[in-house]
């Protein structure tokens, strides 16, 4: 497996030196080719960064650039990543980018020791020791890469009241999911053990809330909460969710997900220079680009709760990477699939259904990388303007589809009361009353007449 | 396989009374006690059989939390039913309705069929909404009611067939103009003898791309 893999990165790497065409899907188009180049003459090297991702910037003079990094061989990645997992972690020349180009590169913080305790003990050490060894690194990097500061050993102490700093329907909320949220621990977790969990996800969810009233909680976070606490711990989890959540997720924690639904065509506007043609089969099925809403705003982790390796894997990669990276990977595993959706039943619901359910075995490391490489190539603030463009589209779409329902509506209430009116007509009670009264006069003063003249005839 | 109508559906109501149970019943007849939160919308389809015609239903199962209602709101266009879900043993589900309600009328299209459901039947030692409230309830604002429970799959089927048969009943009767997409049905490609892919296939689709099954 780890020689495979080891070839798989040299085949990457060697894709490097001739970008161009990508995982066999149709590359794009020369306007997408002319980008490209525009792209390699501004930024030659590194990663390419947008204003919107300013924080990825913001590394401060403290951290100085190391534009070599960038190209060191696969097998110097996997060096720096023994010197790193070796106990220098702490090394002070290690640069927060180093750290970035780590965790995004192949199986992300944990590859290097992987394959030194193989190489060592290989059949002697059993795959759960590897697991939760590399969940210690994690322990320890996932800090570094949100330039938490250093660990100092303060407690936070009363998390049980914690609920109690924040809104009681949210919190209701967040016991509804958290309940729901067991998939993330193994099948015959103990009840014990499973309880523990549950009240540790809610408090670390509840802290980060009380401490910034201006995130929305939203279904999905639980998922996230989870994962960090399940590396992390509670205490040292909580710090870092709290980062996460203000660096990462803050744009999903809006009043509404007004935001992301526009954001979201950026999958759209990144397959028009990937594959046009699947873009266009998507957009003449009508297919809004909701089916990656989940893998966006939980990193994975609702539809991999289950597959710890990968998805702690996945979150070393966006943890490294700025905050749109999840789209870009969405749009390079919709380009991958692409097979898959031209045989599928060409409508939006079957469309939406076999994009929103994820095979288990989709190429990740290779998607990953690709997915860098996509976002040298496109910058969000370089298809800004699409994005813009797909999302209005939609709007006025719906604009047009709501003034349409609304005249139909005032069209029904207009024939409702022409018909009201009609009825009405014919009924006419007071002619109907009057013509009673007419005849019961007319019967009284015959009857009177009839008396009269019967009485003076009688007389 | 070929349907004489397509029906599309919506289902909508609080997170945690049901939406998705009530699905997967419906589509796959199974039950998960714990069912996964459903983030944004999610998809599934059965064919149905209505005075001896195939008609295929498409549902859109929606996420209940406010916060995505901004995307859930689209997919009122185009539905021809909707299920309006409460659970019976939360209150707040019920008081909820009202809300739903103006939302469904304003984004969807007037025609639209919609069959009020209390989920959980099952549970009616915690029962806090009275059959006879739903009931009232529907009654004033002119909607069909069931009391369902996704764990037993008590009058599931008849929840989705009943709600099909109203629409096809509008159809009959003209109601539903159903040349319009719009309005949520679709003639079956059996049906419609001018062009083969009828209007099944949106947007000008080959139906040669088909596969899979409804």
């Amino acid at each position: 497996m780890p020689a495979a893999e080891a070839e798989d990165d040299e085949a990457a790497a060697d894709e490097e030196k001739s970008i161009g065409s990508d995982d066999g899907s149709p590359s794009g188009s020369s306007r997408a080719a002319s980008r490209y180049r525009s792209r390699l003459r501004d930024h030659s090297n590194g990663f390419v960064m947008s204003n919107e991702d300013s924080i990825w910037r913001a590394d401060g003079p403290g951290v100085p650039d190391c534009p070599d990094i960038a190209h060191l061989h696969s097998t110097e990645l996997e060096r720096l990543k023994l010197i790193v997992i070796k106990g220098t972690i702490s090394k002070p020349n290690l640069t927060l980018n180093e750290l970035r180009l780590l965790s995004r590169s192949s199986e992300g913080l944990v590859h290097g020791e992987f394959i030194a305790i193989q190489s060592k003990y290989l059949q002697l050490i059993n795959l759960f020791i590897v697991f939760s060894m590399t969940d210690k690194i994690r322990k320890l990097l996932w800090p570094k890469l949100l330039k938490l500061p250093e660990k100092e050993d303060d407690v936070v102490e009363s998390l049980e009241d914690v609920h109690k700093l924040i809104d009681g329907d949210v919190y209701y909320q967040i016991q509804k999911d958290v309940a729901r949220s067991n998939s993330h621990m193994p099948e015959d977790t103990p009840d014990e053990e499973m309880e523990k969990f549950q009240t540790e996800l809610t408090q670390i969810i509840c802290w980060v809330l009380s401490r910034h009233p201006e995130l929305n909680y939203y279904q999905g976070y639980n998922d996230v909460a989870a994962t960090v606490l399940l590396v992390m711990g509670l205490q040292q989890g909580l710090q870092v969710l709290e980062k996460i959540s203000v660096t990462f997720l803050e744009r999903f924690m809006e009043k509404t997900m007004e935001k992301v639904n526009q954001e979201l065509f950026y999958i759209f506007a990144l397959l028009d220079r990937e594959h046009p043609l699947l873009l266009e089969h998507l957009e003449n099925v009508e297919l809004f680009p909701h089916f990656a809403l989940a893998e966006y705003t939980t990193w994975y982790a609702h539809k991999y709760s289950e597959n710890r390796k990968l998805l702690h894997r996945l979150f070393d990669f966006f943890l490294g990477s700025p905050p749109l990276i999840p789209l870009y990977l969405s749009t390079k595993i919709v380009a991958y699939r692409d097979k898959e959706i031209f045989n599928t039943t060409p409508d939006m619901g079957h469309t939406h259904k076999v994009l929103s359910t994820l095979p288990d075995d989709l190429p990740f490391e290779k998607l990953l990388y690709h997915t860098t490489k996509l976002y040298q190539l496109f910058p969000p603030d370089s298809i800004d303007s699409d994005v813009r463009e797909f999302d209005f589209k939609r709007r006025r779409k719906e604009q047009e589809w709501k003034s349409r329902t609304e005249a139909v509506r005032n069209e029904r209430e207009r024939q409702r009361s022409l018909r009201v009116a009609r009825t009405q007509q014919p009924k006419i009670p007071i002619r109907l009353r009057s013509y009673k009264t007419f005849t019961v006069v007319t019967i009284l003063a015959f009857g009177l007449y009839a008396f009269l003249k019967t009485s003076s005839g009688l007389n | 396989m070929s349907y004489a109508y397509l029906f599309k559906y919506i289902i909508i109501g609080d997170t945690g009374v049901g939406k998705s149970c009530l699905l997967l019943q419906f589509t796959d007849k199974r039950f998960q006690p714990v069912h996964d939160l459903t983030i944004g919308v999610e998809f599934g389809a059965r064919m149905i059989t209505i005075d001896g015609k195939q008609i295929k239903l498409q549902i859109w199962d929606t996420a209940g939390q406010e916060a995505f209602r901004s995307i859930t709101r689209s997919y009122y266009r185009g539905a021809a039913g909707a299920l309006l879900v409460y659970d019976i043993t939360r209150r707040e589900t019920f008081n909820h309705l009202t809300t739903w309600l103006e939302d469904a009328r304003q984004h969807s299209n007037s025609n639209m069929v919609i069959m009020l459901i209390g989920n959980k039947s099952d549970l009616d030692a915690r029962r806090e909404v009275k059959r006879e409230e739903g009931e009232a309830f529907a009654r004033e604002h002119g909607l069909v009611f069931m009391e369902t429970s996704a764990k037993t799959a008590a009058n599931v089927e008849e929840a989705f067939i009943n709600t099909a048969k109203e629409i096809y009943e509008k159809i009959q009767e003209g109601v539903f103009d159903i040349n319009n997409e719009a309005n949520g049905i679709k003639i079956g490609p059996s049906h419609s003898p001018s062009s083969p892919g009828g209007i099944a296939g949106t947007g000008g689709q080959g139906s040669s791309q088909g596969g899979g099954c409804c």
